[in-house]
């Protein structure tokens, strides 16, 4: 039997000093892959998402270089944007707050500050208004015509803002966030066989982007490819479980293919996260009262009309379940609230008939932003904040109004212009 | 040269080994996002519903819809519609079939396309007009006009018809006055989307008012922006806006009557909505201080959809009963026969056999001189997508025999058939019948190389016989026209609205004299 010789001390020595030699590389080639190449990777693949008009995929590249290196500049301001160009305004205005507070008030922010406003639908203030520099031969100059869409929308001018997209995707034909814009105002416009091309078009384009794939699963729903729809739905929940809007669309486009039980699993999913999710409320009264199961559809329906005492829906069907019930008491509250609410609907067509007829009728449009809270449609109710302050800059209680809206959806800087422009601080 | 130590060619390449392990893993999971799952496989696709299954669920909100009624590209959109609709409606409780297993029963029953009606083509027809077309005044001329009804009255002179043009994509209610030598146009009222016009004297002062049926917006949705609105005439030639009764939907039309017996004029409302709003309103007239008018709104019928409400005695009792033309899902003519007290017994003169049959005008005339009020109806709605030339459009005499239904007789199929007028235009002592054809040029651009009808006259030339004759082509731009003797010839004229939206300004009417026999 050979027994291995011992290594001597020289070898033991040697060996240390290569392992100690080895690590030291190795730590200092993922320190510089963690702080420089990767955080750069990151930077280099957000601004590629971002022209390559993907916004969505650029966000978590910049949320890990901004994890990184929190005061990079160019990460904040391509940050911004992204966030911006998702929807996401609160964390688009902290972004350009975090940059200016860094770097100073730059072109760019100003910009980004500027082109956040008008897809807000605020074009009211000086620092709400596209630099003059940028002209339509302007790279940015598709920025300014997708936040002029977006915003056009935002004060429910459906068809400006689908010009706007128009114009857009002549300029930008390959932009899916052009296309899902441009389908969601064809819609809007009942124009829903002329938006398939742009659903289609945006969801080719953005395969891998989840609010494109439900917003084209909601599309199919609507179109009546129900199996596609739900395939799509079902994508979405994969990659983002639990997604409200997923859940709900999915329980629907289940309904309309006879999977009552299907339904009523995702509706209950959703119920039991957002117990007061009025809309999932509804629509699980709804199957309740298809399969003619009427004291669960009323018990749902009074949670809905709890949850959400504007909801039409849920209160016309309670009226009909507490009628098939014979349950006369509770049938004559709600018939009586049947018909508060239609009167609401009346004063709502008499206010908007009175606005359009008089385009400087301050009174009108503030019974209309007090209509909108009342009835919960509150981001309907800014665009006629918006119409008074642009009448009226100094109109205290559309200042306040807005400038608390903004505070409470974590705007706090847009919320300090606004009582700026009434002197307060 | 010497070659490096043997331990440092070992130890860098332990470091390129280790970089690469490194930066292999790096990249496996250094990555901000998972990657993303596949799609997941479509459900199984169900077998085709059954006829049963079709027929008892489309039944639960309307007449079955026959598979020949679309091409078979259009059944998808059409099904999902319906189960929208079906969704709504829970008063029918019933499990139904998957919507794909029904988009399934109709594709494998519906033909390709549409069959094609052939346009009337070239006759010589038996009276001649010396047709003038009218800009609108002013500001309105450089725009598009919008007319939705154009009526005759006596406004101004008992003698002399005045013709009133509700323009409604421009908001002005106007007055043409053509028995003037050079005749001027004058806005009545601005700012109100309207949809018909009628001259009566509400208040019963002597002096000639009208009432205005204000949609609010022309476009479907469902709004409550429709209203009822009251031109006060004043004997300076004046009208003040009254209104006197808002917060409706979409209001399509508004027609005047002692209803209550009260020797005041009530009003019965068609106030259309869209899928939701909608209604037959009777506005009874409590006013007792014309300074403070009073209307109470009772619910005559709660289907939406209501396109005309043309008041008549329709069964000789010398009450004032109407005839309603109610389109949507419902596609019926039902006369309201007045009971007295407000009590109105509802009477079907006509049920269309499938619930995309377009209906969209009725007017009240005694067709064939048997002393009997007789309905002629048009179905020709044209602006519900997808927008197709249906074959099922056109114009029908429903003659009234004492019973009802009435007894149908087709007259004419024609696309985008609308506005029937009764009048003897060729003095043959028949009236004869003619209406316009509404088939928008940005929708429907095959109406040129189609030569479709846009005015057409049916020509009674023996009791219950018509000659159909196309007075105009191509220009399908037209929603309304108005039969009378504005031209004080003593024989009955045209007017004809134009709607062009989106297109060139245009003349606003078209003014066709009657001159007689060729």
């Amino acid at each position: 039997m050979n027994v291995p010789e011992a290594p001597s001390t020289e070898t033991v020595r040697r060996g240390r000093v290569w392992f100690v030699a080895i690590a030291v590389v190795g730590l200092l080639a993922a320190a510089a892959w963690y702080y420089a190449i990767g955080p750069a990777a990151d930077l280099r693949a957000a601004a590629a998402a971002l022209e390559r008009n993907d916004p969505a995929a650029a966000r978590p590249y910049l949320d890990r270089r901004l994890s990184y290196w929190p005061s990079d500049q160019r990460a904040l301001f391509l940050a911004a944007r992204a966030a911006r160009r998702t929807d996401h305004y609160a964390d688009a205005e902290r972004y350009i707050v975090r940059y200016e507070d860094a770097y100073g008030s730059t072109e760019d922010s100003r910009l980004e500050w500027a082109l956040l406003g008008i897809q807000q639908g605020d074009t009211t203030g000086d620092a709400n208004r596209v630099p003059n520099r940028i002209d339509s031969k302007h790279p940015d100059f598709p920025l300014v015509l997708e936040a002029g869409a977006k915003g056009a929308r935002a004060e429910f001018l459906f068809a400006y803002a689908a010009k706007l997209a128009d114009q857009l995707l002549k300029l930008v034909p390959d932009s899916g966030p052009a296309h899902v814009l441009q389908g969601q105002l064809l819609d809007l416009l009942n124009r829903p066989e002329q938006a398939d091309a742009d659903f289609v078009a945006a969801a080719k384009l953005l395969p891998h982007d989840v609010t494109t794939q439900l917003v084209f699963a909601g599309h199919l729903s609507r179109a009546g490819l129900t199996r596609e729809a739900i395939a799509h739905f079902e994508w979405v929940l994969e990659v983002r479980p639990g997604d409200p809007d997923a859940l709900l669309g999915l329980a629907r486009a289940l309904t309309d293919n006879a999977d009552n039980a299907g339904a009523v699993a995702k509706l209950d999913e959703l119920l039991a996260k957002d117990s007061g999710n009025a809309d999932a409320l509804t629509e699980r009264g709804r199957i309740a009262l298809r399969l003619n199961r009427l004291t669960e559809a009323e018990e749902y329906l009074v949670r809905a009309t709890k949850a959400a005492p504007w909801h039409r829906e849920a209160t016309r069907l309670l009226l009909l379940a507490q009628t098939v019930l014979n349950q006369t008491d509770g049938a004559a509250r709600t018939a009586a609230r049947v018909e508060e609410l239609r009167a609401e609907d009346s004063m709502e067509g008499r206010l908007k008939l009175r606005a359009v007829n008089g385009p400087s009728d301050i009174a009108v449009r503030w019974e209309l932003w007090q209509w909108a809270v009342r009835n919960g449609r509150e981001d309907e109710g800014l665009a006629w904040l918006y119409e008074i302050v642009q009448a009226a800059p100094k109109n205290r209680q559309a200042r306040e109004a807005l400038a608390a809206y903004f505070d409470r959806v974590g705007q706090p800087r847009r919320a300090a212009a606004q009582r700026a422009a009434i002197g307060g601080s | 040269m010497t070659a490096p130590p043997r331990r440092f060619v070992r130890f860098g390449i332990a470091v390129v080994v280790l970089l690469v392990v490194a930066g292999g893993l790096a990249l496996a999971l250094y990555r901000p996002t998972h990657p993303l799952p596949d799609m997941p496989p479509l459900p199984p696709e169900p077998p085709e519903a059954s006829s049963e299954d079709v027929h008892r669920m489309c039944s639960a909100c309307h007449a079955y819809p026959p598979p020949d009624t679309f091409p078979r590209a259009d059944w998808r959109k059409e099904v999902a519609q319906a189960f929208n609709f079906f969704h709504q409606d829970l008063h029918y409780r019933f499990a139904h079939p998957p919507l794909e297993s029904v988009v399934r029963y109709y594709e494998a029953r519906a033909p390709e396309s549409l069959p094609f009606v052939p346009p009337t083509g070239p006759t010589t027809p038996p009276v001649r007009f010396d047709k003038k077309a009218f800009l609108a005044p002013n500001e309105l001329a450089s725009k598009s006009p919008g007319v939705a009804n154009v009526a005759l009255g006596h406004l101004f002179h008992k003698d002399k018809t005045d013709v009133i043009v509700c323009d409604s994509l421009n908001k002005q209610v106007l007055v043409f006055k053509p028995y003037e030598t050079e005749p001027e146009w004058m806005p009545l009222v601005k700012g109100l989307t309207c949809v018909h016009a009628e001259v009566v004297d509400l208040d019963g002062d002597g002096i000639p008012d009208v009432i205005l049926a204000c949609i609010g917006d022309f476009y479907a949705n469902d709004h409550r922006v429709g209203s009822v609105v009251w031109l006060k005439g004043a004997a300076d030639g004046s009208f003040t806006p009254i209104t006197l009764i808002d917060g409706l939907g979409r209001v399509a039309d508004v027609r005047a009557a002692n209803f209550m017996g009260s020797g005041k004029l009530d009003l019965v409302v068609a106030e259309f909505g869209w899928h939701v709003s909608g209604s037959i309103l009777l506005l009874e007239n409590q006013t007792t201080d014309w300074s403070h008018p009073k209307f109470v709104s009772h619910v005559l019928d709660d289907r939406h959809g209501t396109t005309h409400v043309p008041v008549a005695d329709m069964n000789g009792d010398g009450k004032p009963d109407f005839v309603a033309c109610i389109s949507q899902e419902h596609e019926t003519v039902v006369a309201f026969i007045n009971e007295g007290g407000g009590k109105f017994k509802k009477e079907t003169v006509f049920t269309a056999p499938q619930p995309t049959y377009g209906s969209n005008g009725v007017v009240l005339a005694d067709v064939n001189n048997n002393g009997k009020i007789d309905v002629v109806y048009t179905n020709g709605d044209s602006l519900d997508s997808p927008f197709l030339l249906r074959p099922e459009h056109g114009i029908t005499w429903l003659e009234n025999k004492g019973t009802y239904p009435f007894t149908p007789h087709r007259l004419a199929d024609c696309y985008g058939a609308v506005s029937p007028v009764v009048a003897d235009f060729d003095c043959n002592g028949l009236p004869d019948i003619a209406f316009v054809t509404f088939l928008p040029g940005d929708l429907f651009p095959q109406r040129a190389e189609l030569k479709l009808d846009a005015v057409v006259l049916l020509s009674q030339t023996s009791p219950g016989k018509f000659v159909r004759h196309a007075l105009e082509t191509v220009s399908c731009d037209h929603l309304t026209c108005a039969a009378g003797d504005w031209s004080g010839s003593g024989r009955p004229d045209l007017v004809i609205g134009n709607y062009v939206k989106g297109g060139r300004p245009g003349p606003i009417v078209k003014m066709w004299k009657n001159l007689g026999k060729p």
